[in-house]
């Protein structure tokens, strides 16, 4: 299967290194966050919304090819 | 004034007409934070006249707010926010009601503060004030219209209509302090909240009027760098309880602030597990440090942050690379600094887990400048 490419927004980018990351297919949510996990450390102390095919995901969904997935952390600044 | 013909242009609209000016006329909109945000949904919700605008906001006008607060002027330095938005909106248009409230949203005030409004907007700047306001739009019934910015990017959604999701929906729980950088440590392009706050307006008046859809059941996200608009759908989380009155609105900190016990200078102390606790030092504390040997400081700013440190011997690895270098550092005691103190304190907890002894100070560079940039004589 193809790479999956991530947005990454907001300060989640800095970790990543930049604002789309691309990691190898990944069967489902649980194992993208895991695989994140591993990749860049950092993102386990903080919160952010995974976002699979425009859905905001909370249970653990699987990930088909060609998925369009975002990573959001909330912002407080107004 | 003969206002007969002020808003024609709206009235025109399909689906919107006289009646939804009337609807506009009758509404009572409560704007909580006269700020980046604030400002433009101020606005335009007294150009567009809705009948009775409340304005919460305890702060004064800074210099650094007038790139992106377009209400106030030069002039307004120093002046509460609250006061002067209502001064000037009542010049806009004379037609309607605006209230000030020059006070912090508490868990206290803040039922009291809804009493009489249809609509709520967010436009705070912080973690505790947001769910704050949320939780009590929940339990007063109250809609809510909520935006947030940071950086080059920017957040909005419709909480609480009809029994909608709201944003805890989104965020079950508050971030920690320093967990996500501010304005004022990240920085904001100052139009970006004007891109946001406007459409946060559209939003109330969307509600107000019954045009359009508002966004119910959605977050939409806008990074102005690439013009990336995304609206993602989310489910409110069914059957949670109303948590408003059980919940704590104090910033979630940190584990220790050994400031506020006054014993900011005692070293890191190891707990029974072995790992360490950061210590938070003032100015005295910092320097005193510092000239001790085997003490390693840290500016874990980004690398185009500024100012330069010229007056201490330092490393410079922003937060995000700092893993690598941990596993290479096994004793002696580190300072961690950065722009405001938050970062450097995430810093202190990433490697006081591996056991280190570590310190951060307090503040940051920010709140001492010119302490830093100067070249040791």
């Amino acid at each position: 299967m193809d790479r999956l490419t991530i947005q990454v927004f907001g300060q989640l980018a800095d970790i990543v290194g930049s604002s789309t990351c691309s990691i190898d297919h990944v069967a489902d949510t649980a194992s993208l966050q895991q695989m994140l996990f591993t990749k860049y450390p950092l993102l386990k102390q903080k919160k952010f919304m995974v976002a699979l095919n425009n859905k905001i995901i909370k249970e653990n969904t699987p990930i088909g090819e060609a998925a369009a997935i975002a990573l959001l952390p909330p912002f407080s600044g107004g | 004034m003969d206002q007969e013909n002020r808003y024609h242009r709206q009235e025109i609209l399909k689906g919107f007409g006289k009646h939804g000016q009337q609807l506009l006329s009758a509404a009572k909109v409560l704007v909580i934070g006269a700020g980046g945000l604030g400002c433009p949904v101020l606005q335009y919700l007294a150009a567009a006249g809705v009948g009775t605008l409340g304005i919460a906001d305890d702060d004064v006008v800074n210099l650094t707010n007038l790139h992106r607060q377009v209400l106030f002027d030069e002039s307004d330095v120093g002046q509460r926010k609250a006061e002067v938005a209502a001064e000037k909106l009542r010049s806009m248009n004379t037609a309607i009601s605006i209230g000030a409230y020059s006070q912090r949203v508490t868990p206290q005030n803040v039922l009291g503060l809804f009493e009489g409004y249809d609509v709520v907007v967010d436009c705070t700047d912080n973690f505790p004030s947001r769910f704050l306001i949320n939780d009590a739009c929940v339990h007063h019934g109250l809609p809510l219209v909520w935006g947030a910015v940071s950086e080059f990017e920017g957040q909005v959604a419709v909480f609480n209509w009809r029994g909608s999701g709201n944003y805890r929906d989104l965020f079950p729980e508050m971030p920690a302090a320093g967990e996500v950088a501010s304005c004022a440590e990240a920085g904001v392009l100052g139009v970006l909240p004007g891109v946001i706050g406007s459409m946060q307006a559209i939003e109330v008046i969307k509600l107000i009027t019954g045009v359009g859809s508002p966004l119910v059941n959605q977050l939409l996200t806008y990074r102005a760098l690439d013009n990336q608009f995304l609206i993602l759908d989310y489910e409110p989380v069914k059957g949670t309880e109303e948590v408003f009155g059980s919940r704590s609105y104090e910033p979630v900190c940190w584990p220790t602030d050994t400031a506020s016990n006054g014993s900011s200078n005692t070293a890191a102390h190891t707990d029974i597990q072995g790992t360490t606790t950061p210590t938070q030092l003032d100015w005295e504390g910092f320097e005193q440090l510092t000239r001790e040997d085997g003490v390693t400081l840290i500016d874990v700013r980004d690398l185009h942050e500024e100012p330069e440190i010229r007056a201490f011997k330092h490393i410079r690895v922003p937060l995000y690379e700092l893993d690598e270098l941990l596993a290479e550092i096994s004793h002696g005691k580190i300072i961690f600094v950065c722009q405001t103190g938050m970062r450097s304190m995430q810093a202190s907890l990433l490697a006081a887990d591996k056991g280190l002894q570590v310190f951060s100070l307090k503040g940051g560079i920010q709140s001492m400048k010119d302490r830093f940039e100067t070249s040791p004589s």
